[in-house]
């Protein structure tokens, strides 16, 4: 039982730690391939979406990707 | 909405919704903690701020739970609606501080990591006077978090609306888990009724409005009978429509709300673009259909929202024969302009 919670624990901070680097590239660039709508949204609008994104990357990754090649 | 993302939409409504937002949260606070504090003097500030927060949390939870029914009842209660998603998130934040606390004060002494200890320092699955509770607690905070964390307008563009709407009914599973949370939890040591009065009060009440309105709109699904010529189906008489205001029909699959303005007919999907509310409960508003939820607009003609925005409501033709109100229920595309039908003899 000890081991699975922690192996979970685990896995749950390695996804969260690579939800985090893909906010930090986001804010970069790539956010204004994801939705349009963001260019020109304030710093604050950044900050409040950062829970989101860092929980919820996967979601946001797809979009990034296919997006892309019509840059 | 088609312009760039701010991160709090604030407008005087919605400012004033905050306002009495924050002076019930306190007069619920002040209540709950001189209550405590005459119940229990010897109580520590640590213990008082894990109660007060989760009394809070769980006020503020049965309330957004029950604003939907209520709404639907009797529209005096639509302002509650406006802005539940502040409500959501405040409700999001003092679950998270009552959570942060008791992981604070039971599970930071042992050398077992905080978060694993909420699932391992207790594993009396069998026993229900001695439940793992706090794991009901952890997972619903988990899910008042990723409700909270989408609740901004880009989660609902970006996970599409479906599926956001389908995360937020997970609100439901939260509440399930709450309230085992409490009845497997404090209620198994705290001896006065009171708190089982309240919470089964709580239940009784949710489930029962829900059960209410759901029974009231399958009635009104079936007995929004039409009688069809043509294409045309008859959906009511002119007067049974108040000004600015709409009928809502559902014909085959097509949810229709039937405006009423100026002398004339115009109908338009009843769903709105932004998260699916009930356009035909709202009013129009400076010629535009508001919708009751979040105040999104759309011109009744053409179904589209005044310029910024560009959003399309799917839009149907009209028909006034002699009294009677005829709609085609073959919906046009979205934001299709359609000639407003008016009322025979009345000024054009
Ligand atoms: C990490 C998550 C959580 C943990 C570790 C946790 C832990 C606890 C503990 C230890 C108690 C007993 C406190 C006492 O009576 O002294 C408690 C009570 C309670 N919890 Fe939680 N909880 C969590 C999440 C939640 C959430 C999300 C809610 C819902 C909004 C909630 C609502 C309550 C309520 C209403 C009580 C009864 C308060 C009272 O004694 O008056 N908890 N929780
Ligand atoms: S559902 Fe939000 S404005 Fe209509």
């Amino acid at each position: 039982m000890e081991g699975l919670v922690n192996i979970c624990l685990w896995l749950a901070a390695a996804y969260l730690l690579v939800g985090l680097i893909f906010y930090l590239v986001c804010l970069v660039r790539g956010m204004q391939t994801i939705d349009p709508d963001t260019v020109g949204a304030p710093v604050s609008f950044r900050l409040i979406i950062a829970p989101g994104v860092i929980i919820l990357w996967p979601a946001l990754v797809g979009k990034w990707r296919t997006k892309k090649p019509s840059e | 909405m088609g312009v760039s993302y701010q991160a709090i939409l604030w407008n005087k409504s919605k400012k004033r919704y905050d306002l009495w937002m924050s002076l019930f949260i306190i007069l619920v606070l002040a209540v709950f903690v001189l209550a405590q504090m005459t119940l229990h003097p010897s109580i520590t500030i640590e213990t008082l701020i894990i109660r007060a927060t989760a009394f809070t949390a769980i006020t503020l939870l049965h309330i957004i739970l029950i604003i939907g029914p209520l709404c639907r009842l009797d529209s005096r209660f639509l302002p509650l609606l406006y802005n539940r998603r502040h409500l959501g998130v405040t409700m999001f934040l003092f679950a998270l501080v009552h959570g942060l606390f008791c992981i604070i004060q039971f599970h930071t002494l042992g050398d077992t990591n905080p978060i694993a200890s909420v699932f391992l320092s207790n594993q009396n699955y069998q026993e229900i006077s001695e439940f793992p509770f706090q794991i009901l607690g952890f997972l619903a905070l988990v899910i008042l978090l990723l409700m909270a964390a989408t609740s901004h307008d880009f989660w609902l563009k970006n996970l599409t609306p479906r599926i956001w709407k389908g995360l937020h009914m997970a609100v439901y599973i939260a509440y399930a888990l709450v309230v085992g949370h409490v009845a497997l939890g404090t209620l198994q040591y705290e001896s006065k009724p009171l708190y089982w009065v309240m919470l089964l009060g709580g239940f009784v009440v949710i489930a029962g409005l829900q059960i209410f309105t759901g029974l009231r709109e399958v009635k009104r699904l079936r007995s929004t009978s039409e009688k069809t010529k043509d294409k045309f189906v008859k959906v009511c008489n002119f007067d049974d429509i108040e000004d600015s205001r709409a009928k809502i029909v559902t014909i085959g699959s097509e949810n229709i709300a039937v405006f009423r303005y100026d002398g004339q007919i115009s109908a338009v999907s009843n769903l709105c673009r932004h998260q699916l509310g009930p356009l035909g409960e709202g009013k129009i508003v400076d010629g535009c259909i508001t919708c009751p939820w979040h105040g999104y607009q759309y011109f009744p003609h053409n179904g589209q929202s005044p310029p910024p925005f560009n959003e399309k409501l799917k839009t149907y033709e009209v028909n006034i024969r002699g009294n009677d109100v005829w709609v085609d229920p073959k919906p046009k595309p979205p934001g299709t302009f359609i000639q407003p039908a008016k009322l025979e003899g009345s000024a054009s």
